[in-house]
Order: structure tokens, then C-alpha cells, then sequence
């Protein structure tokens, strides 16, 4: 089957600027300017763009998976702002046919855009993401009514890109020891499910000066979810139980 | 009531409880100084002689000390560190908290010994 002809007037092209870095080869990371043709009669997403860039520079690097905003894998600073390529139209963020494209902040850089999670990986860890219970297992489930599993709604749906994280900069200056909003969030995730048995717990592990405290509410990571969650407000209610626990007990 | 309260949620507090009070503070002040007709040097004078406007001046100058400390303790431990300046890191923190509990010292003796 022959691949489709695009008609010359149906097309324009974009300097895609890059952020390269292989330390294998490069003294110090450096901008490439990728000139593509796209099509203009549909729009794409940055992440098609970069598929196209990448047919023009084989080396360059980048993660990606379900190209549909699921899997989070391809989390990228876009003109400066933190978000998902895949899920990112191409005409929101061009500017003079123009792109930049850089790797998340904060984060080590593995290659090109690629940064080592692990920073990100180890503060998720210290919130214990997972359902704590201490009563005796029900026979089937441990149910909650509708209302309860309400309260899950806006925090369960987060995808571990890391936008949010790298683009606070109490996260960037101590990200060993600010948990960051996505941590945080997930920590308020099970704070406030009514089957998880260990709140006092994990409020204790976030009474120290920084692992929730950092939070300045400057909002950034509100403003960069892809997945459009409020970790802004799960901190704050966080600091809301920890403020008030000794009255309720 | 404070008794279950982590280092972070106190510092939080204090903090927030130092502002709200030198807000209230310079309401009182700001007050005083518009509703006086011709304010002159014995008007000033008589205001400060108070014995309760001492108390809340020095209370005043109290809680600019604590806010400052903990709020540069903040700034200096997210800008002056290792993980920034490496080695020198440690070296400008240490300092930069020096300079400023000298400052602060400075500014309560001086306010207190004009005060009282």
C-alpha cells in the first residue's frame, strides 16, 4: 500500500528546539534546532511532532507508551511548562513556528528528555501509597458507602507523571526532603479513605519541618496537571488535620 | 492544646500568630497616628510613656524577632545549601544565620533599651 501524498499547500513547517544531552558523548547539554514539516489541515500533538523530529535525529530520546495520557510516561517541560506531550495539541503551546522543548526540572537527566525518576519514586514511597488496616479482614470486602468513596474523587486519578513535582521549586531545592505535591497528594489520598486504619500514623510522619511544611501554595502544580488534580488543596487539608487532630481526639 | 503538635505545624503557627500580631499592631499604631489632629513630639512621647503602649511595642518588636528567625531559616535552608553551593553551601548558611541573629539581636536591645 502506498503511503498517502499531503498536497505541498497542506503543509508547514515548525523549528522544533531540543534539549540534547547524552553524557556518554557531550561535555555539557546543548539546544538543537529540528526543522519538521507538519500537516496543516488537522492538528497533532507534541509527542507526534517529536516522533517526527526523532525521524530526522535517531538519537534523540525520549519515553513514551500509551501515547493517550495514561501512562505518564512522557512528562516534559513545553515552552517552559511542565505536561504530557501526548495529550499537549501542538497549536496550544507553538509560538512564531516555534517549540522548546526541554527535559522536567529538577530531576537528573538521564539523556536528552529523559530524567531519572528515582527522586520522585523514593518521596512516593515515604507516604506508604497503599491501603494500612490493623481490624480483622471482613469475609469479602472492606466496603465504603458512596459518599466516602467520594471523597477518593480528584486524588486517585493521578498518574505519577511527575509535572507537578518538577515543577514546584520547594521540590527542587529539597527533594529529599520536601515530599512534593504528587507524594502529597497520594498521602492525602488515604488519609481521607475511610478504610485506611493508619491516619495518625501518616500524620505523624508529616509533622517535621519540611515533608509537607515546604508547601507555599505558589499553585504550580495545579496549574502543569495534565490529569487536571488539585494537589494544592489535598496539602491544604492535610494541614488542616494535622492542625486541628488534637481537638478531635 | 499544642502539646501533640509536630515541629512543622508549631513553626507554622508561630509564625502566622507573629504576623497577625504585628499587623494588629501597626493597625494600632497606623490608628493613632491618623485620628491625631497635629501630631508633634509631646503627643508621640505621651503614647510611648504608656505603660501599656510599651508592652505592646516591645510585644511588637518580639514577634518581628521570631517571625524574622523563622521565616530566613526557610529562605536559607531552600537557597543556601550543599545540594546549590556544594562545599560552600554550609559555610553561607552558617553565616547568612549568623548575620541575621545579629541583626535581630541588634534591633530588640535597641528597641527595648528605647522603649523601656
Amino acid at each position: 500500500m502506498s503511503a498517502a501524498v499531503i498536497p505541498v499547500a497542506q503543509i508547514k513547517t515548525i523549528t522544533m528546539s531540543i534539549y540534547r544531552y547524552d553524557p556518554t558523548v557531550d561535555k555539557k547539554p546543548y539546544m538543537q534546532d529540528v526543522v519538521i514539516e507538519i500537516p496543516t489541515d488537522k492538528d497533532i500533538m507534541v509527542l507526534d511532532a517529536l516522533h517526527l523530529a526523532k525521524a530526522q535525529e535517531p538519537s534523540l530520546s525520549y519515553r513514551r507508551s500509551c501515547r493517550e495520557g495514561v501512562c505518564g510516561s512522557d512528562g516534559m517541560n513545553i515552552n517552559g511548562k511542565n505536561g504530557l506531550a501526548c495529550v499537549t495539541p501542538l497549536s496550544d503551546v507553538i509560538k512564531r513556528n516555534k517549540i522548546t522543548l526541554r527535559p522536567m526540572p529538577g530531576l537528573p537527566v538521564v539523556r536528552d528528555l529523559i530524567v531519572d525518576m528515582k527522586q520522585f519514586f523514593d518521596q512516593l514511597e515515604k507516604v506508604k501509597p497503599y491501603l494500612i488496616t490493623k481490624s480483622d479482614s471482613p469475609d469479602i470486602e472492606r466496603k465504603q458507602t458512596p459518599e466516602d468513596r467520594e471523597e477518593l474523587d480528584g486524588l486517585y486519578e493521578c498518574i505519577l507523571c511527575g509535572c507537578c513535582s518538577t515543577s514546584c521549586p520547594s521540590f527542587w531545592w529539597n527533594p529529599d526532603k520536601f515530599l512534593g505535591p504528587a507524594a502529597l497528594l497520594q498521602s492525602w489520598r488515604f488519609i481521607a479513605d475511610t478504610r485506611d486504619e493508619a491516619t495518625e500514623e501518616r500524620l505523624d510522619d508529616l509533622e517535621d519541618a519540611f515533608s509537607l511544611y515546604r508547601c507555599h501554595g505558589i499553585m504550580n502544580c495545579v496549574s502543569v496537571c495534565p490529569k487536571g488534580l488539585n494537589p494544592t488543596e489535598a496539602i491544604s487539608n492535610i494541614r488542616n488535620k494535622l492542625l486541628t487532630r488534637e481537638k478531635s481526639k | 492544646m499544642f502539646s501533640r503538635l509536630g515541629h512543622g505545624s508549631k513553626e507554622f503557627l508561630i509564625i502566622r500568630a507573629c504576623a497577625l500580631l504585628m499587623l494588629f499592631y501597626t493597625l494600632y499604631l497606623g490608628g493613632f497616628v491618623v485620628v491625631t489632629d497635629e501630631l508633634n513630639f509631646t503627643l508621640w512621647s505621651t503614647f510611648f510613656d504608656n505603660a501599656l503602649n510599651k508592652i505592646l511595642t516591645s510585644v511588637f518588636f518580639l514577634a518581628f524577632a521570631v517571625h524574622t528567625w523563622l521565616g530566613t531559616w526557610a529562605v536559607s535552608s531552600d537557597y543556601l545549601t550543599p545540594r546549590i553551593f556544594g562545599n560552600l553551601g554550609r559555610i553561607l548558611n552558617v553565616s547568612f544565620r549568623g548575620i541575621v541573629a545579629a541583626i535581630i539581636v541588634l534591633i530588640l536591645t535597641w528597641a527595648i533599651i528605647i522603649i523601656w
